[in-house]
């Protein structure tokens, strides 16, 4: 795979091959079918796509948080600033999670533990990872709850979440996931839960975090608009692959991909107004039975007989702009190499 | 939609609606303070139109929904639906004009008894509203089912068989299978997949012009306000804030908190990244309190425009152009001799 930061150095996370697979009862999942992708330093990576197609399985995948069973990790290098963590022991690899790479998740009320306070919860990974005196503790989470946009910290240490409003809740996941400085943090749909004008704030926080402190970000989301405030580059998954790849403005200027097309065209906006809205026909299909070749035909009005049959190449556009369907490659003047 | 206004009554017409929750507290659950979910609501949905209601979690959109079906008993107010008063109907006087007036809810799934085919559930409305002939009832699902883009044999299937988007076509099909004149929709999209949400949408529109529905459509993605509806209300803290003709609110919005609310839909455009970076510099997010502030301007504590007027604001709507108004006498924009321009 061709290397796509401009900055010259090795990425900090790269997955090669990634395959993960739930095994039912009868069936198997591919919900990740062999994607690859990296995160370079300093970069904001969103991966995008709708519910099913592996976005947060690959995410769970990268810090070894796969249920097993019935998930399986069946292939692929994750390869985080030059080890393996796809081969790490579990010990090696509970030195990274929540240290080097941290993760936040959507529902900030579920994943925080109702009977513990703030502090308790922010210093539990500090505890682990790096171990200081009470009183240091206390001022780090502190500085943690302010550095997230929180009023008056020391008065909300002790706090239970269910005493917070869902956008300060969010604020004490990220001074969490902050906690040990982490080079990575991977973002989970974030902000689905929130109101927009809360929304917008985290959004913020997550960018002016990310200048202060040099750190990359994986994030997770369904919503293209979110995917245009804070992306530097854009993954998207359909089906458990990755059918287009580049940088946030040539997605959004010039899509590749039928699906990606798809979805830009079918977002409803004010100035569509009185024009009917585009719709991808069918739906999203079921990840045990997914159609053969191109996971997208069945549902892709550019799709030929090869699609059927053929697992489409990834083809490449040039500065990084990949897309996995080869009919428009091919229908742009462009030879596909297989 | 002025023509319209001026000839035909409203197809629902609410003023002055409160729907007040008390608060309980101590061993004896005494009621300590009420909750003014709805404090004061004016609304008016013209025939073959839609009024998007839109705010954020908590600012009483979803009250007012429930309220006007009579779900809920309100507190005070007129709930006017084709012109009769309805808001001290009993429940017997109430079942004609349940037929009405429909609703689909945002959680196609939750809404749809797991246990009965798409085809009962459909055929239960039509019980319920006197067609006794099972064949009758059969045909009439079947024509519903195509109506909404599903094949007539989808009524023998449960509806755990079918996707997200398609539970919201039976959900759509169930409500129109009594032959409403209104159907409120209370976020009928923001469950779904990105790629279904358009079908949905589409469907929505189709059915308005081939069936002269009115929508009251409440939502909390604008986007989607902003291409659906004729005119929009902007609700905060259980009062409406703005009101206005979609383009209207969307291209001069007056109130402060409309102003805060546009700037913070994420649009998919890169070249607008950063762009409200300074409005949200703001360090933490004040929330309304529906329980506190009996007194001045709802976005008070909030409002970067405030002073010691909004302290003790009357409760009033103030014009800015014809069918636009707004809840803050320094935003519509004529301030009379005083300060404040007249009221409506």
């Amino acid at each position: 795979m061709a290397l796509t930061e401009d900055n010259a150095g090795a990425p900090l996370l790269s997955v090669e091959d990634l395959r993960v697979y739930f095994h039912g009862d009868d069936t198997v999942s591919q919900a990740v079918d062999g994607i690859d992708f990296t995160v370079g330093p300093r970069e904001t990576v969103c991966l995008v796509g709708e519910s099913g197609c592996g976005k947060t399985v690959s995410a769970l995948a990268v810090l070894g948080l796969v249920p097993t069973p019935p998930g399986r990790i069946v292939s692929g290098r994750i390869v985080f600033s030059g080890a393996d963590l796809a081969k790490m022991k579990e010990e090696e690899l509970r030195k990274i999670r929540g240290n080097r790479i941290a993760m936040v998740f959507q529902e900030p009320l579920t994943s925080l533990n109702p009977v513990f306070t703030v502090e308790d919860q922010i210093s539990e990974a500090i505890r682990i990872h790096h171990p200081m005196s009470e009183e240091a503790l206390r001022q780090r989470c502190v500085e943690l709850l302010a550095d997230v946009g929180i009023s008056s910290p020391e008065d909300r240490l002790s706090d239970y979440p269910h005493q917070l409003s869902g956008g300060q809740r969010q604020r004490v996941m990220i001074a969490m996931a902050l906690a040990c400085d982490p080079e990575l943090i991977i973002a989970d749909e974030p902000t689905t839960a929130l109101d927009v004008t809360v929304q917008s704030q985290i959004l913020m926080l997550f960018s002016s975090i990310q200048l202060r402190r040099n750190m990359s970000i994986l994030y997770i989301t369904h919503d293209l608009g979110v995917v245009a405030g804070v992306a530097d580059r854009v993954y998207v998954m359909y089906a458990g692959i990755i059918v287009e790849q580049a940088e946030t403005v040539q997605l959004f200027g010039s899509a590749k991909h039928p699906y990606t097309r798809g979805l830009l065209a079918s977002l409803p906006s004010r100035s569509r107004r009185g024009q009917r809205l585009y719709s991808i026909p069918g739906s999203v299909p079921n990840p045990a039975r997914k159609p053969s070749g191109c996971p997208f035909h069945p549902r892709c009005g550019h799709a030929i007989a090869s699609c059927r049959t053929e697992y489409p190449p990834m083809c490449d556009y040039g500065q990084g702009h990949l897309a996995r369907c080869p009919v428009l490659f091919e229908s742009a003047g462009r030879k596909v190499r297989r | 939609m002025k023509d319209r206004q001026n000839n035909e009554t409203p197809i629902l017409q609410i003023s002055g609606l409160k729907k007040y929750f008390p608060v309980r507290r101590g061993f004896f659950q005494r009621i300590s303070g009420w909750i003014r979910a709805v404090d004061g609501v004016d609304l008016s949905v013209p025939p073959g139109k839609t009024l998007g209601l839109v705010g954020e979690s908590g600012c009483g959109k979803s009250t007012v929904a429930r309220t006007v079906l009579r779900l809920l008993d309100p507190e005070a107010g007129s709930i006017r639906f084709d012109g009769e008063e309805i808001s001290r109907l009993t429940e017997a006087e109430l079942k004609p004009v349940r037929r009405k007036m429909q609703i689909v809810f945002q959680d196609p799934y939750g809404s749809l008894n797991p246990r009965m085919t798409v085809g009962q559930s459909i055929a239960e409305g039509l019980r319920a509203f006197g067609i006794r002939s099972t064949v009758r009832r059969q045909s009439r699902t079947a024509e519903l089912l195509e109506l909404v883009g599903l094949s007539a044999d989808s009524s023998e299937r449960f509806p755990h068989e079918f996707s997200g988007g398609q539970r919201q076509r039976v959900g759509i099909a169930r409500a129109l299978s009594v032959e409403p004149d209104l159907v409120i929709c209370d976020e009928p999209i923001s469950a779904l997949d990105v790629s279904i949400q358009a079908q949905i949408i589409n469907l929505l529109k189709d059915l308005q012009q081939r069936l002269g529905l009115s929508y009251l459509f409440i939502s909390h993605d604008l986007n989607v306000v902003g291409y659906l509806c004729d005119q929009v209300a902007v609700m905060y803290a259980g009062k409406i804030m703005e009101e206005a003709p979609a383009m209207a609110l969307f291209e001069d919005p007056r109130h402060p908190y409309t102003r805060k609310l546009l700037s913070a839909i994420p649009e998919p455009d890169p070249s607008r990244k950063g762009r409200t970076a300074e409005a949200f510099e703001a360090e933490t997010e004040a929330e309304p309190r529906p329980e506190a502030a009996p007194e001045g301007c709802p976005f008070l504590s909030t409002c970067e425009d405030r002073d010691a007027r909004c302290e003790h604001l009357e409760d009033a709507m103030y014009p800015v152009a014809e069918g636009h108004l707004v809840r803050c006498p320094k935003a519509s924009g004529n301030v009379g001799s005083e300060g404040f321009p007249d009221c409506i």
